[in-house]
């Protein structure tokens, strides 16, 4: 038990980019998702960008996963940095990358785009800051 | 190594439980006083805004569109729409006495756009007589008049493919896009008359117009009024309404009324729920510190003993009161500004208010009061700890439990 409070002591910035991308998942797939169905059933534009959000989502919070539970220093400063690309993605892709909804004023833009602004800068920059703890951290036995 | 200088910045993290909760409690003074008076600069300037782009006094319409066009909420709540009446209206009016300038519109709808469910309220005024449109044009485009299937856009129609926006199959091109106004003037798109009659033409051909066919050039909208020096707005309203049959006459003042009760509503809410929390907090931040001062008595009494005079220990509880306030302050004011700048939209919308987010300059400001404010939270909760620790007596303080 106390090794296990000693690594998730040590890696507690993995386990802060988990819950945010946990967080950012979740959240884009229900109370900030896109703009619902058109009336004859057919999905919206912007819907294509909340799926491929859920999936950078999901990738984010395998990746965290895994730099909390991997040892050696270099994999996990490449699965931070992993992240932190998968977040920049995720900023870019609504308007940027891929077009939405025709008025700022529809749920996309309104919810959807600012919850995905603000979750996945905080990704990146808590990822970055993981990238430089692991890289300044002194090597502990059995790390690379 | 330890020194008087970092012996406050070694408390906060040495009493981190306490550290937390005085930082808590300032956040949410800063929350509460930041956002709320950034809340409420957002709606006084979205009212700003609204008032000046309306541009004229008295708006008349067709009585029957009374299902589609409210003047009360259409600043701030209205579906895409168009209504019609016959275009000899615009001289009836433009000769009672005090109307001043006189300009017609022509409204038109858009159909459900392809990616989404959105529609869009086309305006299209006269280039000859029109005062309420292009004073705007002229700020946002410089290059010339505006040309046919020109137009221009509100802040909030998304502009993709390459500056293009298609109606009925028609390409128009945008040349220019308006500053925001929190209202719904924002979805609008704006062209003049030959470019919305030729839309017009468009949805017949497509057998998308509710109206079926009518003469778009026997057919206006809309008729702008600018009342003319020295006349009353109150009673040239009254005239028109009096000698012209099945329109219905709003003024600027009815238009923006709705918006301005909604501001003053605001306004008060807001002030109550800063002065709330304000007091909520500023007590709670005393009240931790004060209780701490109590348990911190033989820390003090130690220091005094090692020859810390009243002004180090002093120098002590403020560096530490300000430090915890403006930290507080700080995440609060982040926190305010990401969430009011980031979801203006929701906010805007979940209140009914036209909001638009004042410039950086006010922001500055309000930001700026705000870490005046946690300044004034620590100078309150500094006064109090010196006065207590001033009381202390070192020998009988270190003498107790012995």
């Amino acid at each position: 038990m106390k090794k296990f409070l000693d690594h998730v002591k040590n890696n507690i910035i993995s386990l802060i980019v988990t819950a945010l991308a946990l967080m950012f998942t979740v959240g884009i797939m229900t109370v900030f998702a896109a703009c619902g169905p058109k009336e004859d059933g057919t999905w919206m534009r912007c819907h294509n960008v909340q799926i491929y959000l859920g999936i950078c989502g999901v990738a984010m919070t395998v990746l965290a996963v895994a730099a909390f539970i991997s040892r050696p220093k270099l994999l996990r400063i490449a699965l931070y940095a992993l992240i932190t690309g998968g977040s920049v993605v995720a900023f870019l892709l609504p308007e940027i990358i891929m077009p939405m909804c025709m008025l700022h004023t529809m749920r996309c833009y309104a919810v959807m785009e600012p919850f995905d602004r603000v979750m996945t800068a905080l990704i990146a920059v808590v990822s970055i800051i993981g990238i430089i703890r692991t890289i300044i951290r002194k090597d502990r036995k059995g790390e690379a | 190594m330890l020194s008087i200088n970092n012996l406050p910045f070694r408390n906060l993290k040495g009493y981190a439980e306490r550290t937390i909760a005085l930082v808590v409690f300032s956040m949410l003074m800063a929350i509460a006083l930041f956002g709320g008076t950034l809340l409420v600069s957002s709606v006084r300037e979205g009212l700003k805004k609204v008032e000046s782009r309306l541009g004229a006094d008295i708006m008349v319409t067709p009585a029957d569109a009374s299902n589609s066009f409210d003047a009360q909420t259409v600043l701030i709540q209205a579906e895409p729409g168009y209504f019609y009446m016959d275009s000899s209206k615009v001289d009836e009016i433009a000769g009672i006495e005090g109307v001043g300038k006189i300009s017609a519109q022509i409204f038109m709808a858009s159909a459900k756009a392809g990616c989404c469910s959105a529609r869009l309220q086309m305006i299209g005024f006269d280039p000859e007589t029109d005062f309420t449109i292009q004073p705007w044009i002229k700020e946002t485009y410089t290059n010339g008049e505006m040309g046919l299937m020109d137009v221009i856009v509100g802040s909030n129609v998304t502009i993709n493919d390459g500056n293009i926006i298609r109606f009925y199959d028609v390409d128009c091109n945008i040349i220019g896009q308006f500053e925001p106004t929190g209202s719904t003037l924002d979805n609008c798109v704006y062209m003049n008359y030959d470019t919305v009659k030729a839309l017009i033409e468009a949805s017949f051909m497509k057998n998308l117009n509710v109206y079926g066919e009518y003469d778009p050039n026997e057919v206006v909208s809309a008729i702008m009024i600018k009342v003319a020096d020295g006349a009353d707005i109150e009673t040239v309203a009254a005239a028109i309404r009096d000698k012209i049959d099945g329109v219905s006459v709003a003024t600027s003042a009815n238009m923006v009324s709705q918006i301005g009760e909604s501001v003053g509503r605001t306004e008060t809410i807001v002030y109550v729920f800063i002065a709330v929390f304000w007091l909520i907090g500023i007590l709670m931040i005393i009240l931790i510190s004060v209780l701490l001062l109590n348990e911190r008595k033989k820390e003090f009494a130690s220091l005094a003993v090692m020859g810390a005079d009243k002004g180090i220990l002093s120098r002590i509880v403020v560096t530490e009161a300000v430090s915890v306030n403006c930290i507080g302050s700080i995440v609060g004011i982040i926190i305010s500004a990401v969430v009011m700048i980031m979801f203006k939209g929701i906010i805007g919308e979940s209140l009914g208010l036209s909001m638009v987010v004042p410039g950086a300059h006010v922001i500055a400001f309000l930001a700026l009061l705000a870490l005046i404010s946690a300044a004034l939270a620590a100078a309150i909760s500094s006064v109090i700890g010196i006065k207590k620790i001033s009381k202390i007596d070192a020998s009988l303080v270190l003498k107790e439990g012995e």
